[in-house]
């Protein structure tokens, strides 16, 4: 009687760290800073993903996503009102490496303290009374982010 | 040599002071196209003056036996002094706090007329803020921050300047460094309080400064704190410093 109490509680303690770790790791994965000329730089894609550049421009044009035009201009002439809050990106791949283009989506702050623009992969943790929809919960997910980039990686300025 | 560093010193010292200058106040009316400037300025066009007429009928209501707004003020509240009006947030002497317009108007309303207590944003009360407001249109706003709303102001300062939600921005980003620019379609303005209560197309209703704040929160992703919360009473105070030198121009009518 009980060893089975004590096989059962294992069996729970078990079960329950699984599930946190699994739930943890589905939610956010890390990423390892690093400096590319001086600049932060995130080398690895977020959770091995790969971008697609395509689905990466509906995400940038999208308001309910990533809304880039809300601050900067972009090659997308089909779509009125580019911001211009930030800086044009019609040649942004010739500026960044893939890797420091990461760090800007992942966090702007880590290249500008002052900046306005959201952390789109910052830990949800480190938000300041984030509304209780969105808690737990990063701006865009990896998989948008890697997207992003793979878009953003094809404007060279030439259109 | 050294008479080049001084000036290359004093050049940026010069620009420093420039750039921590805040800017000069601008009402978010010089923002609207001059259509709806037309709106606003037409009485019979302006789609907030139905709640001035509330306000005005609100304030002239008495309950049996207890006197009116209007028995003390005025049939038209014209007993009232229009820059007294123009200077709150306040601090009272009588309760040793900082009371919002609607604050002091609830005071009244409990105080002198005993009537049962309203919650803040409450829509009679919004009625009766918009409507005694509107009497102020055209004076000069006179925020006045002393040594005993000097605590108050500075944590307004500080929640201005915090950021919040997920979109992690401050009130400061969108309505100082950027004021003028656009974000997508809309022009981003200074945010100042001259004309609040508001007409906004965007909910067609309106709408006090506090409500205006919870939409701004929801914008960000952010949890909002509550209409009348001490948060927000701190916030107006620190915004309406800020609109000192601007006109009333309750009920202003904005997007």
């Amino acid at each position: 009687m009980g060893q089975n109490i004590i096989f059962f509680s294992a069996l729970l303690v078990s079960v329950y760290l699984a599930l946190s770790q699994n739930v943890l790791a589905d939610s956010y994965c890390q990423w390892d800073l690093a400096k590319e000329n001086n600049f932060p730089a995130i080398e690895k894609p977020l959770c091995d993903l790969k971008g697609d550049a395509q689905r990466g421009k509906k995400i940038a044009i999208d308001r309910g996503l990533g809304n880039c035009l809300a601050c900067h201009a972009m090659p997308i002439p089909e779509e009125d009102f580019h911001g211009q809050i930030g800086p044009a990106l019609y040649d942004v791949a010739k500026r960044y490496s893939e890797a420091q283009l990461r760090a800007r989506m992942v966090d702007a702050k880590l290249v500008n303290p002052q900046s306005i623009m959201p952390g789109f992969y910052q830990h949800p943790d480190k938000h300041h009374r984030l509304a209780f929809r969105y808690e737990g919960k990063t701006f865009l997910s990896a998989q948008h982010i890697e997207d992003i980039i793979a878009y953003l990686l094809t404007l060279k300025g030439q259109q | 040599m050294k008479t080049s560093g001084l000036l290359v010193c004093w050049i940026m010292l010069y620009s420093m002071q420039i750039m921590a200058q805040p800017p000069v106040p601008t009402s978010g009316y010089d923002f609207l196209g001059k259509d709806i400037q037309a709106i606003q300025d037409d009485e019979f066009l302006n789609p907030g003056m139905p709640t001035v007429e509330l306000g005005s009928q609100i304030f002239q209501e008495s309950e049996e036996g207890e006197k009116s707004c209007a028995s003390c003020h005025g049939e038209e509240g014209q007993m009232m002094d229009k820059a007294k009006i123009a200077s709150y947030p306040a601090y009272q002497k009588k309760y040793k706090k900082v009371h919002t317009l609607q604050e002091r108007i609830h005071a009244c309303w409990t105080d002198k007329q005993d009537r049962f207590p309203l919650l803040y944003d409450d829509p009679k009360l919004v009625a009766l803020e918009t409507f005694v407001r509107s009497l102020a249109r055209g004076t000069v706003i006179d925020v006045e921050v002393n040594q005993h709303s000097r605590a108050l102001y500075e944590q307004g300062e500080k929640l201005y300047k915090k950021r919040f939600g997920q979109m992690a921005m401050t009130c400061h980003h969108c309505h100082v460094q950027y004021q003028g620019i656009f974000m997508r379609g809309r022009k981003l303005t200074q945010g100042q309080t001259n004309g609040f209560p508001v007409y906004r197309f965007n909910s067609d209703r309106v709408t006090s400064l506090h409500r205006r704040f919870n939409e701004c929160f929801v914008e960000l992703r952010a949890e909002p704190f509550e209409a009348g919360s001490q948060e927000y009473k701190a916030l107006e105070f620190y915004i309406g410093v800020m609109s000192n030198g601007l006109k009333v121009e309750t009920p202003a009518v904005r997007f």
